[in-house]
């Protein structure tokens, strides 16, 4: 029997935009927004306590997803009619969200939004304990950080010591730039096998994977390569089905961070292109503490049991 | 607080490597679960729910999904032992009341089944699961009024839901309220063209109610949408056999028979329908010989290749567990019978058909052809 996932991350190096960093000031402390205890879905994801307009559930805390979902049992049940959207939602798998609706208020823990559009998703996309999906930064203009160990999920107004922001460890942390697309998703550079690669930061993917077409491409592998395991299918967002394969990559660095045989999930829908980014999905996520600091296009990192 | 350099930080990670904590075991356990592979997943979360240090809030998790790893493991009590664990953390999990729930009902407890059920309605009302699981415990314990009333529950909820009508149709049918039953597959039928189960069901119920034509149609419908499905053709040719389509049957028959699992019933199927069509048995005396002929339906292939009598048939339908056996006996009653009937021994067939008709589970398609063959034969 294949033994799981077995990620070492080693920390190799502080960027050398990190080891040049100026020295920190005397105080630093970022301006606390909230602190929200978030639940652990089964897959490792991770689920915050909200409420649409007063009907209460567990929001996906999906930093690759979409700015705001929400299930149609709970759609149908608010005061705004849901109608049909100015801009479609295309979740991986192909499924198209083509219908939305206001929310009057959302509540994200002791936080409140006012006129909030979420766009419409089957019920079958979602676990039977979630109401919907949030992608933080499109929802609340805020940085945020995700401690796996603690169970919190805590927001932060702009930093007042940019470059200094982690708080929580005397321990190593790294700082990585990043990127953000238009809607909010987080890509930053690594090195696959020495190959380089862009990883998008994806806390709503449970596994991390690339695509057939891209393997490809970026390492010449085929599906007749006889290193190719074939593992089966799965299900993307429970619509379209993929054939999934392993490749035994022997690394994947960051800046600072190495993963040593990372697992990745190869997988092919047929429909995909060769230029398709790497997703980090929560298996590995899990494993550091992440400070998103949006203002900043950083990501700061450590492990997730540092202190 | 700031990066370290490089010997700082592998001397960090040295020592958050030599130590395996109750989140490190967590965080492996749940990559287990998501690779699929539940030996390690009751490994990984055994050792983190064992760990002092396991924060408190992952506990909930880790019993549930050591539970489904149970579940996957065949190890029912081990997993309703963890559910509940897991319940008692988190009372209104969703999942977990449903899953337990299912487990409940696989051990027959129906009325703690029930009460999961219709907690994970009262949890969240707006999905359907909840609706469709506690119909289904009643189903098992044929409490048919009340299961329609749960399908109708949900139906409030979702009022054109197709799954949900499906199985309310299949309880009406389950009931013998045919025509309810028909009019519920019909509207799925109507609105979801590709709605391959509605098809199906509305043929089985057809054939309770006597319209065999009108199954074939449905069959054939069915199979156009999956023409690959070797069960549905078996299922096919048999409703065309009853109907007198022996051309068509023949066909259907001869793709099933290419399925291990289908190829003895569907040999079988084929030596019948070529008594029908006064036609050699030739697909069936070439490839009858190369089965397993020692595990069931075994000893009837023997029968008809003239290498055992009827008493080993059913010597041989009487062994195994209670349910397997009394299908079994429904199985050799109909193919003795018409065994009987190709040596033109109608007074024994007919007595065994009626045995078959009398006992057969609606489900086997031996239930309906029984009474078939009986209406053939006349009084």
């Amino acid at each position: 029997m294949r033994r799981s996932l077995v990620l070492t991350i080693a920390l190799l190096a502080g960027s050398a935009h990190a080891g040049d960093a100026p020295p920190p000031p005397a105080t630093c402390s970022l301006p606390e927004l909230a602190s929200i205890d978030f639940t652990t879905m089964p897959e490792g994801m991770i689920a915050l306590p909200g409420a649409i307009d007063g009907h209460k559930g567990g929001f996906l805390v999906d930093t690759g997803g979409l700015a705001g979902v929400v299930g149609w049992g709970t759609a149908k049940q608010l005061a705004g009619p849901i109608q049909r959207s100015n801009v479609s939602g295309v979740f991986p798998g192909g499924t198209q969200l083509d219908f939305g609706v206001f929310a009057d208020r959302f509540d994200l823990g002791p936080l409140s939004f006012h006129r909030i559009w979420f766009l419409v998703a089957p019920d079958r996309m979602m676990d039977a304990n979630l109401i919907g999906e949030i992608q933080p930064h499109a929802i609340s203009d805020t940085n945020f950080e995700i401690d796996f160990l603690k169970g919190k999920f805590n927001l932060f107004g702009p930093s007042p010591c940019p470059g200094h922001d982690v708080y929580w460890t005397h321990d190593a942390y790294a700082q990585v730039p990043m990127t953000l697309d238009r809607a909010g998703h987080i890509s930053v550079e690594a090195m696959l096998d020495g190959k380089p690669v862009t990883a998008t930061i994806d806390t709503g993917a449970q596994n991390s994977f690339l695509s057939l077409k891209a393997a490809q491409h970026v390492f010449g592998i085929d599906a007749k390569n006889p290193g190719l395991k074939a593992t089966g299918t799965a299900s993307l967002n429970g619509m379209a089905g993929a054939s999934t394969y392993r490749w035994p990559f022997a690394s994947l660095t960051f800046e600072g961070i190495e993963v040593r045989s990372p697992d990745i999930v190869i997988y092919d829908t047929g429909n995909d292109t060769r230029d398709a980014e790497m997703v980090l999905g929560i298996g590995v996520l899990r494993q550091l503490h992440l400070y998103i600091a949006y203002d900043e296009k950083t990501l700061y990192l450590s492990a997730a049991e540092a202190h | 607080m700031k990066p370290l350099r490089l010997a700082g930080i592998l001397a960090a990670a040295a020592i958050s490597g030599a130590a395996a904590s109750g989140f490190s075991d967590f965080n492996a356990g749940i990559n287990a679960r998501n690779d699929r592979n539940g030996n390690d997943v009751v490994r990984f979360m055994s050792r983190a729910l064992a760990a002092p240090d396991l924060p408190q809030h992952l506990r909930a998790t880790a019993l549930h999904d050591r539970a489904t790893a149970y579940v996957e493991l065949k190890q029912p009590d081990l997993a309703i032992a963890d559910y509940t664990g897991a319940l008692a953390l988190v009372p209104d999990d969703y999942n977990s009341l449903i899953e337990r729930g299912a487990l409940y009902g696989e051990k027959k407890q129906y009325d703690a089944a029930r009460a999961d059920f219709a907690a994970a309605i009262k949890r969240r009302p707006d999905l359907l699961a909840g609706y469709a699981s506690h119909a289904e415990a009643n189903l098992d314990e044929k409490k048919y009024d009340e299961a329609l009333k749960d399908y109708n529950d949900g139906l409030v909820v979702s009022p054109a839901d197709p799954d949900l009508i499906v199985l309310r149709g299949e309880a009406l049918r389950m009931a013998g309220r045919y025509d309810e039953a028909i009019k519920d597959f019909t509207y799925v039928v109507d609105n979801h063209s590709r709605y391959t189960a509605a098809h199906i069901l509305r043929a089985r119920t057809y054939q309770q109610s006597g319209k065999t034509h009108a199954a074939v149609s449905d069959y054939e419908d069915a199979i156009d949408l999956e023409p690959d499905n070797l069960g549905l053709r078996e299922t096919a040719g048999i409703a065309q056999w009853a109907d007198g389509s022996y051309r068509e049957a023949t066909r259907n028959f001869t793709r099933s028979a290419a399925d291990p699992k289908l190829a003895a019933f569907s040999y079988l199927w084929l030596y019948l329908t070529a008594l029908k069509r006064r036609s050699s048995a030739d697909d069936f005396t070439q490839n009858a010989p190369k089965l397993d002929l020692a595990s069931w339906p075994g000893p009837i292939v023997k029968l008809f290749l003239g290498q055992a009598a009827p008493d080993d048939v059913f010597a041989a339908a009487k062994q195994g567990e209670a349910d397997a056996q009394k299908d079994r006996v429904c199985e050799a009653d109909f193919f003795v019978a018409e065994w009987q009937l190709s040596r033109s021994d109608a007074a024994s067939a007919r007595s065994l058909l009626s045995d078959a008709a009398a006992a057969c589970r609606d489900e086997l398609p031996e239930s309906f052809i029984s009474r078939t063959e009986l209406a053939r034969l006349g009084p």
